[in-house]
Parts: structure tokens; sequence; C-alpha cells
């Protein structure tokens, strides 16, 4: 109803109110008439403002932008329209009373307005609109200033009409509340939109807080005050809401800066800047958490990866707090992760000796750390009892009550840390170094010898004293070896030894155990060792060479019909492919008879020469190899597992068989004494195991072992206590 | 009080570890007065026992001069650790070679173990006692021995060893012995073994003697009998080897042992 | 009464200051009967089991015997202790059933009559034979010197009426360790 048909009451209708004022009945008049508009409102007014096409106009601003205002516009009318006999009958500045009147009449109309805002489809677009509006502020996704100069002066005349509807409809509360619920969520959405993952440049991290405080000061807070009545600390609360979120976005972002490490040293260092409350280490700490359970600690990451991430860890953190408080916390899920990992020792420990290998990945860089953490060891030691340091400064709040302050950055020690003990890592150390050394040619060890070196600052000198035999045996090796293959120690009843024929003269007592099976090797072989084995009798008189005919390398030429091919291989290989010299096609019984191997083994060294086409199995007997004189073309190969066959007990195996003779004590232990709680069983086991056998597994290591054999059902759990499955 | 006093006294109410323990403690107690192999003493302290003419006469008759005797202790083992301790005692004078010798003797001997059908894991830990002290043997002066033998480990451990060579000895050469063997204890050569040789704490008789010295080969070995028989002097049993080892490698030990009624300790003539 | 009660600490005392050289060191015990408990372990002969009662103090076990096939006791299980003397192994341990024990050579108290535990005790006996021969000593009693007679009359006499009276006594061993 546009203003203009609006018509003045007549005289009749103006005396009959008088008479009604004078009989004291026009309140009658007024209840009557606030219910007619009332339902007039219900009836006209609310299908009056609702939109015809809400979801189609959602993402187009300038459509909602109209529809806000014609709904404003609408109410703006009908409020117009109420009101216009209210000003005939209770005239402008009268009496007390007729003040009363209007004013009852024009709060029962706000609450019809108020119902009206409250809709929920008004609300979205009164939230859009002022969105869209901060949105134009900044930039865009493209990463445009939309909001050119011009621009402004437009968006804000709009804004302005806005506002003067809002004031006329007096819902100044409502509109404020929707501008602050956007702001809040605008703001920090707008922060991790533009400024995610910048971690770079130094000089980025200073113009972000310009530009950032630039336009909050500018175009939002004018933005905002021309919606609503201005406040004076606005823009300080928008600012530091502003800053609040770029906190909040790089503790978000402290995994991914882990990762990205050292690269993304300016964010840490304003990150380092920002972190002022106990609230936000605790967010880090847990986010951090968080993150690295779902992104980091589960089956699908390899250890090795792990292991370096733990590494970035340590120097992230300590950047962020050199004291390692937070370091301390944020590690504890990681540690505990790679405590349970099986690999992980080996992965270090190849880490350490800078060993490559597929399965382990690269992690070098420990090997590197070992080498220089023997040149300054201790350099920067933070130690709590020395009083003429001045920067000394207290553990923050949070520290964990058993928080150990650590030397930083010292992964090596946090990472030999992981374990109660370092038996684990010597043992798997002298593993890896035994396999090294017995895969050395030309007795070439001086980059054992330095780890061995390096290794020892780092374990003491007792624990590795076997690796040190060992690395001994093999340079008393190489010179009982020279001595050996010297033509003019030709004694009497010895034969010269060929010269491709060398031999590393182990302490059986001080190396691993070895696998000890036989092998059979080609009698040619064999008669170079018989020779061998005699001039070392007479070299080193009354000792006797025990041959590990399984260990070693053998330099293999194969000549074939159309080709030449040279390997490196064990020595089960080479005496295979030997045997074929003889008679083109073995079964695999025959093989496994000739060689004296198990069928495991037969049949992965048959994949390697399979692999390398040098055999190939016989397309219509199973089992049955034949050699291939004449290459064939590439077929479907069988692709077996080439791990390379370890030839001394790994670590793994050892555990194993060290669990099954802890099972048979716990099973012996719950047989005669029906049910134990895990912390008995933990002290049995210590006390009973003898030592030569030895027990140092922590309760945790039990306690996974103890489920395994609940889930196997050998065991069952019973209030708190183990006792065995019947 | 009177139900503590009544608890104590009644043995059903003792549980085993305890009645262990005052046994024991009650024979330590008793033992304890005597060391397990004591010092040397010259034969006139041992005159000085006695008043009786009989054994002082034959006391005299044993000799004057150096001869003397070395008391050990009488809980059931001490032909045995006698007999023992006098052997390593010998051999700590010998040369180191001639250790060794007898030392390789002895090693060989350990297959009687295996024939008589002990097994290994039953017999190691008393064979390699034996052969421990086998090896420190050339560093050690006859006092080291005294007190080695002190150790009641040590001595009853090389006890062991030595009885099960004597059980396996008379177990793997049945045929010798079974005519000794008293036929109303039954006349079983491994119950006979097991009672009177392996069981430990029970006193040696003739027939372990002799089987110890025929399992040992190196040994001569004299019983000095200094009882209430008649005659001005103590009747020598002699033990002597059947088979004997090759021309005097290793070297062939004499070992005296004095015995009165219930007892042996070592005699030095 | 008193002093009756502190006499054995008095001779304790007494005895260590003064001979020390006599007693077998407990150590060389605990590591004999450490390398015992490891070898019956790894063994794993079935129908017996041992094992200590407590961390601290290796000389008191506890065993469970099963009866052996074709005899009176199969399929029964039986509780024992074994204390160990400290100048084991030689001298013999003491043995006795826990679970109530109806057998020509168990007393009503659990004491056990057998040669091996007593005068043929031999250093070269160990947990694992002494187990095994209380599992054959149940299907084999020596009917000659029996500590409980009416087992040893019906044991040939009267098979029926044995197993009877045999099964009146016996307990489960998860009734035994719920005492």
């Amino acid at each position: 109803m546009p203003q203009a048909l609006l018509r003045s009451p007549g005289s009749t209708i103006l005396a009959a109110a008088a008479r009604l004022r004078q009989r004291n009945l026009l309140d009658r008049l007024l209840n009557w008439y606030i219910d007619s508009v009332r339902s007039h409102f219900a009836l006209h007014g609310l299908r009056a403002i609702k939109s015809p096409d809400i979801p189609g106009i959602m993402s187009d601003p300038i459509s909602i932008g109209n529809s806000v205002r014609r709904v404003l516009s609408t109410l703006c009318d009908a409020l117009h329209h109420y009101m216009f006999p209210i000003s005939f009958l209770y005239a402008e500045n009268s009496n007390k009373e007729d003040m009363l009147a209007r004013i009852r009449f024009r709060h029962s109309l706000n609450a019809m307005i108020d119902i009206a805002l409250s809709d929920h489809e008004f609300q979205l677009m009164a939230h859009l609109l002022v969105e869209h509006q901060l949105a134009a502020c900044g930039r865009n996704e493209e990463q445009q200033i939309v909001d050119r100069e011009e621009d402004e002066p437009k968006r804000l005349a709009f804004l302005t009409g806005i506002r003067q509807q809002i004031d006329i409809l007096g819902v100044q509360d409502r509109m404020e509340r929707i501008v602050a619920d956007v702001y809040h969520t605008f703001i920090p959405r707008y922060v991790s939109r533009q400024y995610a993952r910048i971690w770079e440049q130094e000089e980025r991290q200073e113009s972000l807080m310009v530009e950032l405080k630039d336009l909050i000061y500018g175009p939002i807070s004018r933005c905002i005050a021309t919606l609503i009545r201005r406040d004076e600390l606005l823009e300080a609360r928008l600012f530091e809401l502003a800053t609040e979120s770029l906190v909040k976005l790089g503790i978000k972002e402290a995994f991914d800066m882990v990762i990205y490490f050292p690269d993304s040293i300016p964010a840490l260092e304003y990150l380092k800047m920002c972190l002022r409350t106990q609230e936000h280490r605790a967010q880090l700490v847990t986010a951090f958490q968080n993150a690295c359970h779902a992104r980091l600690l589960h089956c699908g990451a390899n250890t090795s990866d792990i292991i370096s991430f733990y590494m970035s860890t340590i120097k992230v953190f300590r950047l962020l707090e050199p004291r390692g408080v937070l370091l301390d916390k944020v590690s504890r899920p990681i540690r505990r992760y790679l405590r349970d990992r099986e690999d992980t020792v080996k992965c270090i420990v190849y880490g350490m000796l800078e060993v490559e290998d597929a399965n382990t990945g690269d992690l070098s860089e420990l090997g590197k750390e070992l080498a220089a953490a023997s040149g300054a060891q201790n350099a920067d030691a933070v130690d709590d009892n020395d009083y003429f340091n001045m920067n000394w400064v207290p553990d923050p709040v949070d520290a964990a009550p058993d928080f150990r302050n650590k030397r930083s950055s010292d992964f090596i020690g946090s990472l030999l840390s992981l374990y109660d003990n370092k038996e684990v890592f010597v043992k798997e150390i002298v593993v890896v170094l035994a396999n090294r050394l017995l895969e050395l040619k030309n007795y070439e060890i001086d980059r054992e010898m330095m780890h061995l070196e390096l290794l020892k600052l780092l374990f003491g000198e007792s624990d590795l004293h076997n690796s040190d035999v060992m690395v001994k045996d093999i340079l008393e090796s190489k010179r009982v070896d020279s001595n050996i293959h010297d033509p003019t120690t030709v004694a009497p009843g010895t034969y010269p030894v060929a010269g491709i024929v060398h031999a590393s003269m182990l302490s059986r007592l001080f190396w691993p155990a070895f696998r000890d099976e036989d092998l059979v090797l080609p009698p040619v072989i064999e008669e170079q060792l018989n020779r061998y084995s005699a001039k070392f009798s007479i070299l080193k008189s009354a000792r006797k060479l025990t041959w590990l005919k399984r260990l070693g390398t053998v330099d293999v030429t194969l000549e074939l019909e159309d080709r030449t091919l040279d390997f490196t291989v064990s020595p089960d290989r080479a005496s295979m492919i030997y045997l074929f010299q003889d008679k083109p096609t073995y079964t695999l019984n025959e093989l496994m008879a000739r060689l004296n191997l198990d069928e495991a083994m037969t049949r992965r060294a048959l994949g390697f020469w399979i692999k390398n086409d040098v055999l190939k199995e016989d397309e219509t007997c199973k089992d049955k190899y034949i050699l291939l004189e004449r290459a064939e073309e590439r077929k479907k190969k069988m692709l077996l597992d080439d791990a390379a066959e370890s030839s001394v007990q790994t670590a793994e195996e050892k555990a194993t068989e060290e669990m099954r003779i802890y099972w048979s004590y716990v099973n012996g232990m719950l047989t005669n004494i029906p049910a134990l709680p895990i912390d008995r069983i933990q002290s049995f086991l210590k006390m009973l195991i003898p030592k030569e056998v030895g027990y140092s597994r922590s309760v945790d290591e039990l306690r996974d072992f103890l489920t395994v054999m609940v889930a196997e059902e050998k065991l069952e759990f019973v209030s708190g206590s183990y006792r065995l499955k019947k | 009080m009177v139900e503590e006093g009544k608890l104590a006294s009644d043995p059903d109410h003792l549980d085993d570890l305890t009645i262990l323990r005052l046994t024991q403690e009650i024979k330590d107690v008793e033992a304890s007065k005597n060391p397990l192999v004591g010092d040397f003493k010259p034969i006139s302290v041992l005159l000085s026992e006695y008043k009786d003419a009989t054994f002082r006469n034959k006391i005299k008759a044993l000799g004057g001069g150096n001869a003397g005797y070395r008391p050990v202790r009488g809980d059931g083992n001490c032909a045995w650790r006698a007999f023992a301790f006098r052997y390593f005692e010998l051999l700590s004078k010998l040369s180191k070679e001639e250790i060794e010798a007898t030392s390789n003797g002895l090693q060989a001997r350990t297959s009687l173990l295996d024939e008589a059908g002990y097994s290994d894991t039953g017999y190691i830990d008393f064979v390699e006692e034996t052969f421990n002290l086998f090896q420190k043997l050339p560093d050690m002066t006859p006092e080291q021995v005294v007190t080695e033998f002190n150790n009641a480990e040590v001595s009853s451990a090389i006890i062991v060893h030595f009885r099960l060579l004597a059980a396996a000895y008379i177990k793997t050469h049945a045929d010798d012995y079974i005519p000794f063997i008293d036929q109303g204890e039954g006349a079983d050569i491994g119950e006979y073994c097991n009672r009177n040789i392996e069981a430990f704490s029970v006193e040696a008789d003739h027939l372990a003697l002799s089987a110890l010295v025929n399992s040992m080969i190196t040994v001569d070995l004299g019983v000095v009998y200094m009882d209430r028989s008649a005659g001005d002097e103590a009747v020598v049993h002699k033990f002597s080897p059947v088979e004997s080892s090759a021309e005097g490698r290793p070297p062939s030990l004499k070992i005296d042992l004095l015995y009165r009624p219930g007892h042996y300790d070592i005699f030095y003539k | 009464m008193d002093s009756q009660n502190t006499a054995p600490a008095a001779f304790s005392s007494h005895k260590m200051q003064d001979a020390p050289a006599a007693m077998i060191d407990s150590h060389s015990v605990t590591k004999r009967l450490q390398s015992e408990l490891m070898q019956l372990m790894m063994s794993n002969v079935p129908g017996i089991s041992a094992f200590p009662i407590s961390d601290s103090n290796l000389c008191q076990w506890t065993g469970t015997i099963s009866g052996p096939e074709g005899t009176y006791y199969e399929g029964l299980t039986y509780k024992i202790s074994m204390t160990f003397p400290p100048n084991y192994p030689y001298h013999a341990p003491v043995i006795r059933f826990v679970s109530p024990m109806w057998h020509p050579n168990v007393d009503m108290s659990g004491n056990i009559c057998l040669d091996i535990l007593k005068e043929k005790w031999s250093a070269v006996y160990n947990v694992q034979t002494i187990l095994l021969s209380l599992q054959s000593l149940l299907g084999e009693p020596n009917n000659a010197s029996p500590l409980n007679a009416q087992a040893a009359d019906l044991w040939d006499g009267n098979p029926a009426e044995y197993k009877k009276l045999m099964m009146t006594h016996y307990k489960d061993i998860d009734e035994i360790n719920d005492q």
C-alpha cells in the first residue's frame, strides 16, 4: 500500500473517538485495534515479506541485498500504515495517558516486527548480506582486492539505507547481534583462508600484519560502523580477533610446519612470538597430538618417516620453546608409538650406521648427527645447578611433573631414551655391524671403525666390546689372508690357495649367533677351502677353521650360449647355479638335497635366478627348474621377495625366541598360581629368568604380549588378573 | 601364651621351611665346631686324645717325626672329602703340565657317567666345579686349597662328582661288584649305588672306596684302621686301581686316610 | 615357652658369625633353582608343573601333578608344595601334598613316603625328576611300607572301593586355590 493512498479519517470517526475517550472506552478501542493489526499482519504482512525464491538468490550478493531491503521496506510500510490511525486517536505531545497508549501500541508493533525478523530465512539473508559486505572489503579467492576505491561509497550508501530502515523499525539490537555473529566467524575464516600455509618469507610475516591491520581499521570497520551503532572499542576488538585467529592458524598448522621444516622457520618464529597464554600452549599440544594420531601414528606410516618427523618435531619445538616443556608433551605420543613399533630400533641403528635400506628408509641424518654430536658433546647443555648461569629461567608452569630438561636438539639422545635400557640398541648394532662386516670385500673397514668409535662414545666401551673384537677380527683376517696368499710361505703338505678365495676369521664367542646349518659348496670351492684351512692351521698352530659356508659373497660369471652375466651373490645362490653346469634341469627336492638347504631358502635362491632370467620353472612340471641357455622373451615373472637374506639372527627373530621362553614361564606360573596381576608377573619374570637369557621388557611391553595371548585365547583377563584359559 | 607355646611345640604346625631351617641350624651348630677341612696336626695331638693302651701303641707305631693328620668334619661325607682334598692338595704341589695331564685324564673318565646312564644335565654342575678347581690349581698354594675346600659349595660339588664317578664305575663293572653287595638288602646294583654312594652324607664303605680308586685310575689309597683289634700296629688296607695309567703320565698320587670307627681323617706319613 | 621360641634365632646368629664357610651360599641355591626352573619351563612335560610362589623367595614352590593315565588318579590334578633347603641340591627338598591325597604312601597331612626324597636322595635329582617320580608313585605305590594302611589294603584288594574312597577325599584344584 503506497503511502499516498492513506486518507485521513472523516469527522464522524473523529467524533466517535472523542465520545469513546469521554466515556473512558478508548482503551477498549485500542485493544481491539491491536488485535486487528495482529491478525492483519499475520495474514498479509508475514506473507508479504517472504521472498519468493530464497535458494535461488543465496549465491548472489546483489539479490540478497535487494531482498533484505525489500523485507525491511515492507516492514517500514506496514509500520507506517498501522501507526497512521493511532496518530489521530492520540495526539502527539499530549497528556501522559495518551503517550502511554501510543507506547503500548508501538510495543506490540515492535513485537510483531521482531517476530517477522526472527524468521529463519530473513536471518540467513541478513547474515549473508553482512558477510558479503565484509568479504567485499578484503581479498577474494583470487587474491584480488575487489573493493576498488570507487566501489566503497556505493556499498556504504546501500548500507546506510539499510541502517535507516533498521532505525525506523527499531531493531538495532537484532542487527548488532547478526553483525557480531558474522564477524566472529568471518574473521577467523578469512584469516585461515588468506594466510594458510604461508611460512617461507620472513617479510611476508611482517607485511601480513600490516595488511590485516589496514583491512580491519579501514574498510571492515567502516562497513560495520555504517550498519550498526559505533562502538569505540570495535576496531581493537576486531584486530584482537584477527591476531588470535592467526595464532590458532599457526597452532593448527604446527604439524605441517614440522613437515616443511626448515622452510617454515619464519612462520615458526612468528608463532613463537604469538604463543603467549597457557591456553595457546595447551591448544598447541592438543592440536599437534591429534594431528599426529590422525596423520602420522598409524600403521600406514613408515617407521623411518615417523622417526624423521620426530627429529623435526624436536627441532621445531626447541625453536618454539627452548626449555623443551612443549616438546616433552607433544613427543610423548610419538615416543610411545615408536616404542611399540617392531622395527624402530632397526631403523635407528641403520640410520646411525648410515646403512641404506629400502625397508628402513633414509635416516642418514642420524649418522651425521652422531658424528657432529661427538664433537660438541654437552656444549649446549643447560645445567639447573649452574648457579652462575645468568640466563637461567625456571621451567614453565605447565611442565609435566616428570619433565627433565634434556640437551637441546639431541636427537640421538632422545631416540635412545625411547627405551629403558640401551641394550636393545647394542644388540641391534652388533647384528647390523656383523652383517656389514660380513658383506665387506677387501677387508676395508674404515667406515665401520669410524662408526664404531662414535657409537662407543654414546654407549660406552664395555657394551660394545664385542663389536671391537669383531672389527679386530676383520683386521686380523686381512693380515692372515694375505699371509695365506703369500707364495713365499709354502709349507710342506699344503697347496697354494686360489687368489679368489678370501676368508674372514671370526672369534665365535664375540659374534652374534649364526645360522649354522651346513651348505654343500661346489667341490672345487670345497677343495680351496680345505687348502685354506690347511695353511691357516700352519700359520696359527693348532687352530682349526670352522667354515660358515652360508656367509659371505661370491662373484659369479655365467657364460651362457647367448650371453654372459655377472652377479655378486650369496654362497647358496652361487652353489645352486653351479649345479646347473652339469645338468640343465633339477627338481626342487633335488636342489634341496644337493645343497642341504631347506625349502624356503631354496625357493628364495630359485626366485633370484628366475628373476634374473637365468632359470625358469618348467611350465609342464611344477617345482622343476630349467636353465635358460638362451634368453627367453620376458614373461610374467615370479616376483619373489628378494629381501637380502640376513646371515645373522636378527634382533626380531631373537625377540620371538625370547617371547617363546617368556611364554613358557607365564604358562608355568599360571598353571600353579591360578591368577596374577601384571605387576606380579613382571616381577616374577624379572627375578626368575636367568641372566644368561635376560629379561628386560617393560610392563607395557609385557602387557602388549599378554594382550596378544588373550587374543589368541591362551589367557583370559578377569578382574585385574590374568589366568589361563581353560 | 599357652596357645602360642602349643603352636611352637606342635610339629604339625611348623611349616616345612622352618623344620628344614631348624634341622639345618642344629647340624650347622654342631658342625661349626669343626671346619670342613681342619689344620694339619702332628701325631702327638692324636696320641693325647687316647688313654687306651691298644690305641696308644698303634698310634705310636704310625711313626713320629713328620707324621700327622688333618681332621675332616664328620658329616657323613668325611671319607669323600678327605680323599678329594688330599687329591687336590697333592696335585697343587705338582707342575702345571702334570696338573693338566691329571685333569685331562679325569676329564676322560666323565664318559663313565654317560655309560652308567646319568644325564649330563644332572651331573654337569658338579663336574664343572671340579674342573674349575683344576683350572685354578696351578696358581694355588696348598693353603689356598684348604680355604677352597672349606667353601661348602665347592667341596660339596666335588664330592658329588667323585661319588658319581664311583657309582658309575660300579654300575659299569657290575659283574665285579655284585658278589660283594649284601644280598639281604636288595641285590640290585642301582639300588645299592643310590643308597650308599650317590646319596649325599652317607659314609663311604669299603666297596665305595675301591670303586672310587678304580674310577680315578691315578690314585693309590691306603686306609689306616685305628681300632681296638688286637695287635700293636694298625692294619693298613691298600686300594690300587685295576687299570693303570700308562708310563706314569699322569703321575700317580698316594693318598692315606686314617680310619677310626665311624670316621675318616687325612693321614700324613 | 619364650625361651623355646627364641632359641633358634639365637642359634642362627651364632652360626652366622662363627662358621660362615659351613653355609652353602644361598646365592648358589638361587642360581641352581633358577636354572632348574628354566629347564622345567622349557621342557614343558605334560602333567607336571611347578613354580616358585613368590619372586622374593625361590625356596618355596608350588606344583601340580596330574594323575597318570590308566591309574585310579587319571584325570585328577593335585597341588603340592616344595620347600628347598639352603643346601639344596645336596639335601632333599621337603615335598607334601596340599590337595587332600588318599594314597598308600601319603598320610593325612600330605607327607609323602618316597625313598628318593629321603635316604635315596642324590644331588643329581632335580625338580623335574621329583615331579616325575611323584607322578609315577600315584600309579605304582610302595605297598610294603604304607602310611595309609587302608589304602594299601584296598589298592589290589578292592579297586571299586579304593576309587570310591579316593574320590571322597579328592578336592578340585580350583577349590584348593580359592581357599
